[in-house]
């Protein structure tokens, strides 16, 4: 097809030639010839000669799966396999600019491309956001060299699967506080059996019943009275770290949400517990409006486990979560333990935006196959009002809306107490503190010990 | 060293310009270049405001004087000498010449606005003497119409050496062919006047009376468009093309078609044009690689500067306050903590929503901080991200670069020669061939007596062949796209049809196993006991 440029040409050569004929002038009618002649000449050898089938165009990533605050290199490979050159192309490699900014180098490149010549771009992308994405389509728009003439084609099968981690940021604070004010905590609050184990622990008075083998005869010489060797053992706990992914946790800006941060307080404790040597294991609460009889009942769960591994699997799971559907904490919850053959410490990102008699079934479900259940509940004001300027009436409604949350949540509170269960209602600045926090008292209590 | 062949382009261009801009100016009558008009232009802008200052301080001073009289008991003698000491004084002051030259006085209102005198004595009132002035502008504007389209041819040339923009060269053809233009037009549309106006006389007044006046009067009454005309051809200056080769009206059938001054010309324009073109072509290929290596190696040299400074600054910031600097001190954080606790404490005993925005608005103040330290942050990961990929990628300078994109300079320049001599030599041939259209004629056997008819011999038989010869092109490139696009749908089913076949073929083979796997199953029992 005629591109702009070509039509131009061609307007341009027919005012020309209209001229001619006016003037009875033939140096017009001639040139306005040459003109018009010039741009629609090339069009059919134009359309001989250009196969874009010819362009094989590959996209390749440095990383599939990638931090949030990291980069990726992005690699575009153009090969033309035919015997005809390509005189002019334009390559755009297309990518989610709401999520993704490109930091150095650019997506798009304009060349020429030789028969059998392989031409290759490349560029740098931040994510903005965690989640899965798809990199693409490519764009191709094949010119003439004088640009009369082109062809524009999106090629297909040109996607490419990318799943942004959330930031590891979070966790590399975690790493640089270890050995500092956290650091300190690390090691009162390991969980341990005395008397069991390998692992020496201390040195006591001889009791009645102690076995002879402990006697230390070092330490009885020195004392003057029977001294016994006592030996722990550190014990770990199933840790079940569990997302509310309903849709009432997504409201709010799109990085401030509640999810955003229960995801990004699960990471980090993941990686706490994990370094603990606890087995960790993640859950999604979701109800999939496209799948209504999910036999599931909209529980998906990743199995408590330990090792390197377990951070990766539970970013895995849990990165490209979004937020949707409604809310049934009760049937979750009882799905959840009827899936769960030990005991497990639940630790539960919730707003609790459902009814009391919803939450007071839920905390009975969780106690009574004696899982211990912590609540970190997203008040929700914290983070929906964050960055919004208010009106007097919408400030009215604001303020209306936050003291019943806050009544409901102060409820829902006295009804946990009376469960053994405890609900930590947070806001955007305290949410990883609060929640690693919660999780190292758990661990000093020694709950849910295995 | 691959920018060669570009520069070579360009300076054939600029001297196939300078050789095209002295054949315009020496085809067109000297008068055509007439810098002085701009001069006449001012004078003639200047003379418009003298008459207009005279009119409105007469005008004025007349009518103040007259109010005067009626309140005064001087009042005859304002009657008598009033009007004639006014003009007395503005003729002292005003110096003012009609477009002959002669000067200008007056010595009533009654004068400055119907003029006085007769014959070619007369001298005509300011209304008249502006209307003079403003068909001056108008002529001279005209005449320096054909200096400003050289100018324009001019600075678009420029413009499309600098830019390598085909929208520039496209724009300097225009301005070079435009003083042909502006020389023709205006006796053109005299030339169609003439026929037309005599011919619609009897209904064009009805139509005047219609429209109420707003159709010129010089458009439908015979008088006044001789009048208009003999106007136009007072102040218009007629330039001539001098060259006849360019005002041919019969196109020669032979060989001196290629030597015909006039063919030459529109030849050698379209020669710039292609050669723009090409160039156009050369640095649209050539410049992004370029830029955007400079711009790369900019950005990267640039991440590193930055992100040295960041870390010079934050080794002096470790050295002056110690480590414990680069975290928020305990002290701190416990006052933080409290702080937080107590906006907590405030917001479950009621305050409600004041709590929030104040801890929000803390938030705020710490956000510009926390950008900042984003940013210093985001840099100097980069920056390491960007030397491990240098590292572990040897390719990914050059392909961040696109360094390897640059086509090379030897099939550049073969490809660009072939190209255009043969879009050139099949052109030329092509519109020789329009352009004599009893050669196609002939060629398709036409009847002679057809060929010698009236109609056939005028320039406007040309598009009896340039339009099927244009649409042809089109077609054959919708011909061949249809056909393109029938083979690619016919591979596409046939692949198509080769992965349902192989579906079927691995369904049918995993049915097989599943069956297979069955009669095991109920074998097995049988054999264990």
């Amino acid at each position: 097809m005629l591109a702009k440029r070509g039509t131009l040409l061609v307007m341009t050569g027919v005012f020309i030639l209209t001229a001619g004929f006016s003037f009875q002038n033939y140096f017009f009618i001639i040139l306005g010839l040459f003109v018009i002649f010039s741009s629609v000449i090339s069009l059919p050898l134009f359309d001989l000669n250009i196969n874009v089938e010819n362009l094989r165009v590959r996209r390749s990533l440095d990383k599939n799966k990638v931090f949030q605050d990291d980069f990726i290199h992005i690699v575009v490979e153009i090969k033309n396999v035919g015997r005809k050159r390509f005189d002019f192309v334009d390559i755009v490699d297309n990518f989610p600019e709401d999520y993704f900014s490109c930091v150095i180098g650019e997506p798009y490149i304009s060349t020429r491309i030789d028969p059998k010549q392989t031409v290759r771009f490349s560029y740098i992308l931040k994510p903005m956001i965690r989640g899965e994405f798809f990199l693409g389509p490519i764009e191709i728009n094949v010119k003439d060299r004088l640009e009369f003439n082109n062809e524009a084609r999106e090629l297909p099968d040109t996607y490419t699967q990318l799943i942004i981690y959330p930031p590891y940021s979070d966790l590399r604070k975690l790493d640089a506080l270890r050995g500092r004010s956290l650091g300190k905590m690390f090691g009162v609050h390991r969980s341990v059996q005395v008397g069991t184990g390998t692992d020496f622990h201390a040195i006591r008075e001889y009791q009645f019943g102690d076995e002879f083998r402990k006697i230390n005869w070092k330490a009885t010489a020195r004392l003057g009275k029977f001294m016994v060797k006592e030996y722990s053992q550190e014990k770990n706990m199933n840790v079940l770290l569990v997302l509310d992914a309903s849709s009432t946790m997504g409201a709010g800006a799109l990085l401030n949400t509640k999810l955003e941060y229960s995801i990004r307080a699960i990471i980090v404790l993941t990686k706490l517990a994990l370094d603990h040597r606890d087995l960790v294991g993640a859950a999604i609460f979701q109800n999939n409006p496209k799948r209504p009889d999910d036999p599931q009942k909209g529980v998906t769960l990743l199995d408590t486990k330990r090792g390197n591994q377990v951070l990766f699997n539970v970013l895995d799971f849990i990165a490209t979560t979004r937020s949707m559907g409604p809310k049934s904490l009760s049937i979750w919850m009882d799905a959840l333990i009827k899936r769960l053959r030990k005991r497990h410490l639940i630790i539960l990102l919730s707003d609790l935006e459902s009814t009391i008699e919803d939450l007071r079934i839920m905390f009975t479900k969780a106690r009574t196959r004696g899982h211990e259940l912590i609540v970190i509940s997203p008040f929700s004001p914290w983070f929906e009002v964050f960055g919004k300027e208010f009106s007097a009436a919408e400030r009215a409604i604001a303020e209306a809306i936050s003291e019943e949350m806050m009544q409901h949540i102060l409820e829902a509170q006295s009804v946990a107490r009376s469960y053994g269960i405890s609900i930590v209602s947070v806001g955007p600045d305290d949410i990883i503190a609060r929640a690693i926090q919660e999780y190292l008292k758990a661990k000093h209590k020694g709950k849910a010990q295995i | 060293m691959r920018r060669v062949f570009l520069r070579i382009l360009q300076i054939i261009s600029a001297v196939l310009f300078m050789a095209l801009l002295v054949g315009v100016v020496k085809a067109l009558s000297p008068n055509a270049w007439n810098i002085l008009s701009l001069f006449y232009i001012l004078g003639a802008i200047k003379n418009i405001l003298s008459y207009g200052l005279y009119a409105l301080i007469s005008g004025s001073s007349v009518a103040a004087g007259q109010i005067f009289r009626f309140r005064s008991e001087y009042r005859y003698l304002f009657e008598s000498s009033l009007e004639p000491l006014i003009f007395q004084y503005l003729n002292m002051i005003f110096h003012m010449t009609d477009n002959q030259g002669r000067l200008v006085t007056y010595n009533s209102i009654q004068q400055v606005w119907d003029g006085y005198g007769f014959g070619p004595d007369r001298i005509p009132g300011i209304g008249e003497l502006i209307g003079g002035q403003l068909f001056t502008i108008f002529g001279q504007f005209y005449s320096l119409l054909f200096i400003l389209s050289i100018i324009s041819a001019v600075f678009n040339f420029l413009l499309f050496i600098g830019r390598l923009d085909i929208k520039y060269s496209l724009y300097m053809a225009l301005s070079l062919i435009g003083p042909f233009f502006i020389a023709l037009i205006p006796w053109l549309f005299i030339e169609m006047g003439d026929l037309l106006v005599p011919s619609i006389i009897g209904t064009t007044y009805i139509i005047g009376e219609l429209s109420g006046g707003s159709i010129p009067n010089a458009m439908v009454d015979p008088a006044a468009w001789s009048n208009f005309k003999i106007q136009f051809e007072t102040y218009v200056p007629r330039v001539y093309i001098v060259d006849q080769s360019f005002l041919l009206t019969d196109i020669p059938a032979d060989f001196t078609f290629f030597t015909n001054g006039g063919v030459v010309f529109a030849f050698m324009l379209y020669l710039l044009l292609e050669l723009t073109f090409q160039t156009s072509y050369i640095g649209r290929v050539t410049q992004p690689s370029i830029e955007r290596t400079k711009r790369l190696e900019g950005q990267i040299a640039l991440l590193g500067e930055y992100s040295s400074v960041i870390e010079r600054e934050q080794e002096e910031t470790i050295r002056a306050k110690g480590v414990k600097s680069l975290f928020v001190s305990e002290g701190a954080r416990e006052k933080e903590e409290k702080q937080r606790k107590s906006l907590i404490k405030e917001f479950f005993t009621g305050t409600g929503l004041t709590a929030i925005k104040e801890m929000l608005e803390q938030r705020e103040r710490e956000k510009e901080r926390e950008r900042l330290e984003e940013i210093s942050s985001d840099t100097r990961r980069l920056n390491s991200y960007m030397k491990r990929l240098f590292e572990i990628d040897k390719d990914a300078k050059r392909t961040l670069t696109a360094a390897g994109s640059m086509p090379s300079q030897k099939n550049l320049v073969s490809s660009t020669i072939i190209n255009m001599g043969l879009r050139v030599i099949l052109l030329f041939v092509l519109v020789f061939f329009v352009a004599n259209p009893i050669l196609l004629y002939t060629a398709f056997g036409v009847e002679p007596i057809i060929q010698a008819s009236v109609g056939f011999q005028n320039p406007e038989a040309v598009v009896t062949t340039v339009v099927p010869l244009i649409l042809l092109f089109p077609f054959l490139a919708f011909l061949i796209r249809q056909i393109k696009r029938y083979r690619l749908t016919q591979i596409m089913l046939k692949r198509e049809r080769e992965s349902e076949l192989l579906q079927k073929i691995s369904e049918l083979q995993e049915i097989e196993e599943m069956e297979t796997y069955k009669e095991e199953q109920t074998e097995i029992p049988v054999s264990t006991s």
